[in-house]
């Protein structure tokens, strides 16, 4: 089971009765479900996409699609939120665009995409304006690692299983990450 | 410039505690419900644009997975010959000449992008599963080729594979221009 915590269970089981009316086919129990989760969706669907409001508006759209599709399988053994959150993980690692962006980046632009960022900053913004910043420049998997380790809270086995490197690995982006949005906040 | 110097602590916590729930600017659940509906039809009938989706991408998985494999078939037979001749000037210019075509292409599919989400599901499933096995081969092969750069066999398969990306990248090209044409 996932680590992430998406928030306490709707009262009186409404989230699970819900999930049961929208396999049925049930758009409006669907919308509910779409109504309690969109806004955790869409926070981490902006930061894996480097604060690009359109396309987190097509990725969010594009994981509760696939949930639609998906419910069938969901079991229960999480709650639909930690399973949505999950989904929506991989919708949005997987996404070709923000794929060819991490080819860009990684390949011609890696460090100076850190600099650049800095450069552009502005201190009179608060820390966590800064933050934002700092982490929607680095590069796509330091980025992808440390949103979800740090905000997300998952864990790396969690992690390297959605984004399909080792887990070593994982521990190595998030240790760089940390470093280079040190960097950035200081320089 | 004197900016703060965050401990360690600090700056955790500080990334710990950016919210993890933001409202979007618009309510997305009307282009949502929208093609949920568009999703009913593809239960009832064989017949649609969800028919054809998902039949242009499906070729395009069988397509190229198909292709990996037969490429695969004829793998052995040539490795047993056991060749270890150092490429020669054709094959060198031919492979520069296929990256180089590949990287152009590649560069202008990054550029145009692909309308994928306006996909059925299920296409866009199947396409990323070839997808990922055109990288996993890419992946694989190039491995090999840091290893044993000499390698004929391995170097004719990198061009195969490059073809098959090439050809790929086409039909995403196609599949995209239709599904925008039927937004």
């Amino acid at each position: 089971m996932s680590s992430v915590d998406t928030g306490p269970a709707v009262e009186g089981g409404d989230e699970i009765s819900w999930v049961e009316k929208a396999r049925g086919g049930d758009a409006p129990a669907f919308e509910k479900l779409y109504r309690k989760h969109c806004d955790r969706i869409y926070a981490l669907c902006w930061r894996l996409c480097g604060r690009d409001a359109g396309l987190a508006e097509d990725l969010v759209q594009e994981a509760f699609l696939r949930a639609w599709n998906k419910l069938h399988l969901f079991r229960g053994e999480s709650s639909f939120g930690t399973w949505m959150h999950r989904l929506a993980a991989n919708v949005a690692l997987s996404d070709r665009r923000i794929r060819m962006r991490r080819v860009a980046r990684e390949i011609l632009m890696d460090e100076a995409v850190v600099r650049t960022a800095i450069g552009a900053r502005d201190i009179t913004q608060g820390l966590r304006s800064d933050l934002e910043q700092a982490i929607s420049q680095l590069p796509e998997r330091a980025r992808s690692v440390l949103i979800l380790y740090d905000i997300e809270g998952y864990q790396h086995a969690e992690i390297a299983e959605i984004t399909g490197m080792a887990v070593g690995t994982s521990k190595a982006q998030l240790h760089r990450a940390r470093k280079l949005v040190r960097e950035a906040l200081e320089s | 410039m004197n900016n703060p110097v965050y401990s360690e602590q600090e700056l955790r916590k500080a990334i710990h505690d950016l919210p993890v729930s933001l409202r979007p600017e618009r309510d997305l659940w009307p282009g949502i419900a929208r093609r949920l509906t568009a999703h009913e039809p593809r239960r009832q009938a064989d017949s649609g644009s969800a028919w054809r989706h998902q039949a242009i991408a499906a070729s395009v998985a069988i397509a190229f997975v198909a292709g990996l494999l037969i490429g695969q078939k004829t793998g052995p037979a040539e490795q047993q010959s056991g060749e270890t001749l150092p490429p020669n000037l054709a094959m060198q210019a031919t492979m520069k000449a296929s990256e180089r075509e590949y990287q152009a292409a590649f560069r202008e599919f990054i550029a145009v992008g692909a309308a994928t989400t306006f996909l059925e599901t299920q296409a866009v499933e199947n396409i990323e599963n070839s997808r990922a096995e055109l990288q996993q081969a890419e992946s694989a092969l190039l491995a090999a080729l840091r290893d044993y750069p000499e390698k004929t066999y391995l170097n004719q398969k990198l061009l195969d594979l490059r073809a098959q990306q090439l050809g790929f990248m086409k039909q995403m090209a196609m599949l995209d221009q239709f599904s925008r044409r039927k937004i």
